[in-house]
């Protein structure tokens, strides 16, 4: 079940309902209702990777009151890697498996040696898996690194794994914010619940009218790259950052939303990287559940930052690489995460990857000032270019692609692909970059009008554009549901 | 004590989840009231006219007097206005044919009806514009209209037609032969007074969805998630075994409906574009001494698109190109 799908908006009222109606009395029936509402959300997809969430929750709850046992450490990092193993090997059997395989034929290939892979497998790739056992892991790295004491409420930790508004896409949580919301009685809030609705809006406007809108031309200009001009290709790569934007930070609002409708908070994800003055900024607000978890359990674990520089370039470039792999088997995600790095290390070399942590641009007025404009520019420049590895089918591709930009700059007028009118999409994307900068100080609320005509206009406009830019014939499924 | 106190809080948080709920529908509702104002103040909505009559022949057709915009696309992207003549056709024309002026009827479905196109824009006023020498064009289109359709018109306003100086018939051989004669469509005509189509045509936000495909999730819900692939299997599978198994029996059709209603070869020319139209009847049309208009070949060296973006009908160019090869032939057969 997806969130833009009628299944869901239907879903959404029965559970809903139940949760806090029939099922209000206990805490123990309110979680099992979300239980059994994230299984059948899930199931929905496809029941039998079910059995591959119910193992996963099996033996991270087991592992984790196994380290909490222990006090000695080798017997904790013993069981420690247990999970890792487990969690690591579901991942590396259903999404990398035959990624090494075609590697490593491709490699004898280049020395001469052509051999047939006959051991790739046929297997789908379970929605969500590299979501789940990310936050399954983080669980069992809490209790190892004594920051969380482990549940003996199964139930509540199965809830916890499995809770359908963040389980295929996240945000990736820790134990130590979701869990114990879900161990706790939860109660209804009229105004948490009223920011939830509101997430849910401005969640399904970014992903209908933003990404979804921008997908075809994105898929034209990538498909047929090599027939257009420099200037088409800038501009599809361009809409590529709308559109994967959109197409994420729509499903995390919605997310986050849903989550508040149930009386959870759910952490950030995306905090307006759009308007990052350095990539290390971009780091700091683009998929924070993902990169904050790189932080805690792969940077920090290396030495961080307070080993030599040297060490810290090496961390540097290990995260990035990983987290470039964590988002598919293909080289062009590995290339993703090198340039990355290689973006990243000159503001870490500087001292400069922390300066913009905690304000934003124009953090003392409404206008940023031009240095803000040119460091927002640059930085949306390279995330933008990066983004090109990102999208290509093939490292092949992704090269052909730039050398295409970069050898033979020429200027086209570019029409869609369906004959509309391009300069709607302009239109529409000023529109949203101009009304995410007046919301950037929070990215938890919006449509934050005082009045409430302007603000019942603003929801008014919103469901029109939903319509206005809707198309049935597309395909709505979310990007990172491929991660 | 603890039970009167869990369930005072129940009740307590019972009321406040019903003035959420509340609240939301009553949100829901006001947006959906403003959408509808929208959606009518921005004229997203299509107004094709929904009152149609049947005449003393059987004649399907519009009421007259009708007017109103006819739109395309989720933003308008196509916008045109009708209106509907005195004798039930989209048209800036009365038909009033004259036994001492050039006169040119032109016959067919949705594509010489024309609501994609401002009525003054239409292929038979492109024809006059070609022409420029007073000849009138009269547009006797409706959605649907098959060749039996056409025909029984042909014969039904025979006074009509034989002041009429040009006709010509506009066909799509996959569709327009499929039957040998007509049957009056009583239950569209009756629509009208259906309880759903006095809905539709109040509330223009439910017509707005409909058009965008906002109501296809609702029936891919309903029907299955099937729902849209066996609809485009069907289609393409049936339109491929027409052009095999069908051809002999349409062909067929087109003769006994020549029995039926009798054919001038000397005034009436087919229209059509010849690639989609079966060599076999192109050959019996040569073979009879049928006359036709090929307007596909021009189609085809068209550097341009010839149709709209939504609904496959012919654009502006497209019906540019349509009104010169007839208005050549009227040319070339001037006097003749």
């Amino acid at each position: 079940m997806v969130f833009n799908s009628l299944e869901f908006f239907v879903f959404l009222p029965i559970v809903f309902f139940l949760y806090w109606i029939v099922f209000k009395k206990s805490l123990k029936s309110q979680n099992w209702l979300l239980l059994f509402a994230s299984y059948l959300f899930y199931g929905w997809w496809d029941w039998r990777f079910l059995s591959l969430i119910l193992l996963s929750t099996l033996v991270d709850y087991f592992v984790g009151l196994k380290i909490h046992a222990n006090e000695k450490k080798s017997a904790r990092k013993a069981w420690l890697w247990v999970t890792v193993i487990f969690n690591v090997g579901l991942l590396g059997f259903f999404k990398y498996f035959n990624f090494f395989v075609d590697s490593w034929v491709d490699m004898f290939a280049m020395f001469g040696y052509n051999m047939h892979s006959t051991w790739t497998l046929r297997v789908i790739l379970p929605i969500g898996i590299s979501f789940y056992t990310f936050q399954t892991m983080s669980y069992s790295f809490d209790i190892y690194y004594k920051k969380l004491t482990p549940t003996r409420d199964f139930l509540s930790f199965a809830a916890f794994v499995s809770f359908f508004p963040q389980l295929v896409a996240g945000p990736i949580e820790r134990a130590s914010n979701l869990l114990s919301q879900i161990t706790h009685k939860r109660t209804f809030s009229y105004d948490q619940s009223v920011s939830g609705l509101k997430l849910i809006l401005w969640g399904l406007f970014k992903k209908v009218v933003i990404a979804d809108s921008l997908g075809p031309m994105v898929d034209d200009i990538f498909a047929n790259y090599a027939d257009y001009p420099a200037s088409t290709l800038i501009l599809g790569v361009t809409m590529f950052s709308f559109q994967v934007y959109g197409d994420f930070s729509g499903y995390s609002d919605i997310a986050i939303g849903t989550a508040k409708l149930f009386g959870i908070e759910l952490m950030s994800n995306f905090k307006f990287p759009n308007f990052s003055r350095n990539v290390a900024e971009y780091w700091q607000r683009w998929h924070v559940s993902l990169s904050t978890w790189f932080r805690h359990y792969v940077y920090i674990p290396l030495g961080g930052s307070r080993v030599s520089k040297l060490k810290s370039v090496r961390n540097i470039i290990i995260i990035f690489l990983v987290s470039g792999f964590w988002h598919g088997a293909n080289w062009t995600f590995i290339f993703w995460g090198a340039f990355h790095a290689l973006a990243f290390i000159p503001v870490f070399l500087l001292g400069r990857n922390t300066i913009y942590k905690n304000n934003v641009v124009g953090e003392h007025s409404f206008f940023p000032s031009l240095k803000e404009i040119g460091q927002v520019i640059l930085t949306f420049g390279i995330v933008t270019f990066s983004r090109i590895f990102f999208r290509s089918e093939s490292i092949t591709d992704a090269f052909a692609f730039i050398k295409r930009i970069v050898s033979d700059f020429s200027y086209e007028v570019y029409y869609h692909p369906m004959g509309y009118r391009m300069i709607d999409y302009y239109i529409l994307i000023a529109v949203f970059v101009i009304y995410e900068y007046r919301m950037r100080k929070d990215e938890r609320v919006p449509f934050k009008f005082k009045s409430k005509v302007v603000r019942f206009i603003a929801y008014a406009i919103v469901v029109l554009l939903m319509m206005l830019f809707y198309d049935d014939g597309i395909d709505r499924s979310f990007i990172y549901f491929q991660f | 004590m603890m039970m009167a106190l869990i369930g005072r809080l129940y009740i307590f948080n019972f009321k406040i989840v019903k003035r959420f709920v509340l609240n939301t529908c009553l949100y829901i509702f006001l947006i959906l009231l403003c959408l509808e104002g929208l959606v009518r103040l921005f004229h997203l909505y299509n107004d094709v006219p929904l009152h149609l009559y049947i005449d003393e022949y059987d004649i399907q057709k519009t009421v007259p007097g009708q007017t109103g915009f006819s739109v395309t696309g989720n933003r308008r992207q196509n916008f045109a206005e009708f209106r509907i003549n005195n004798f039930g056709y989209n048209s800036y024309r009365e038909f009033i044919p004259t036994a001492n002026e050039v006169e040119i009827a032109l016959i067919g479905d949705s594509f010489i009806e024309g609501f994609n196109q401002h009525f003054y824009d239409s292929t038979g006023k492109k024809v006059e514009n070609y022409l420029n020498d007073g000849t009138k064009v009269f547009e006797y289109g409706r959605g649907g209209y098959d060749m039996a359709d056409q025909f029984h018109i042909i014969k039904s306003y025979k006074d009509q037609f034989d002041l009429i100086d040009y006709v010509f018939i506009y066909m799509k051989f996959e569709n327009d032969l499929k039957r040998t004669e007509i049957k009056p469509d009583h239950r569209l005509v009756n629509l009208k007074h259906s309880f759903k189509f006095k809905i539709k045509r109040q509330i223009r936000l439910l017509k707005y969805a409909n058009a965008i495909g906002l109501f296809d999730a609702f029936r891919r819900f309903w029907y299955g998630s099937n729902f849209n692939e066996e609809t485009f299997d069907t289609f393409i599978s049936s339109s491929d075994s027409i052009s095999d198994k069908f051809d002999a029996e349409y062909l067929d059709n087109f003769k006994t409906l020549v029995k039926t209603y009798g054919f001038n070869k000397e005034k009436n020319v087919f229209l059509f574009d010849k690639r989609k139209t079966s060599p076999l009847f192109v050959e019996h049309c040569e073979k009879m001494g049928y006359k036709y208009l090929d307007f596909g070949a021009v189609f085809e060296k068209s550097s341009r698109p010839t149709d709209l973006i939504y609904d496959r009908h012919w654009n502006n160019h497209g019906r540019e190109i349509v009104a010169s090869v007839i208005a050549d032939y009227v040319k070339n057969n001037a006097g003749k």
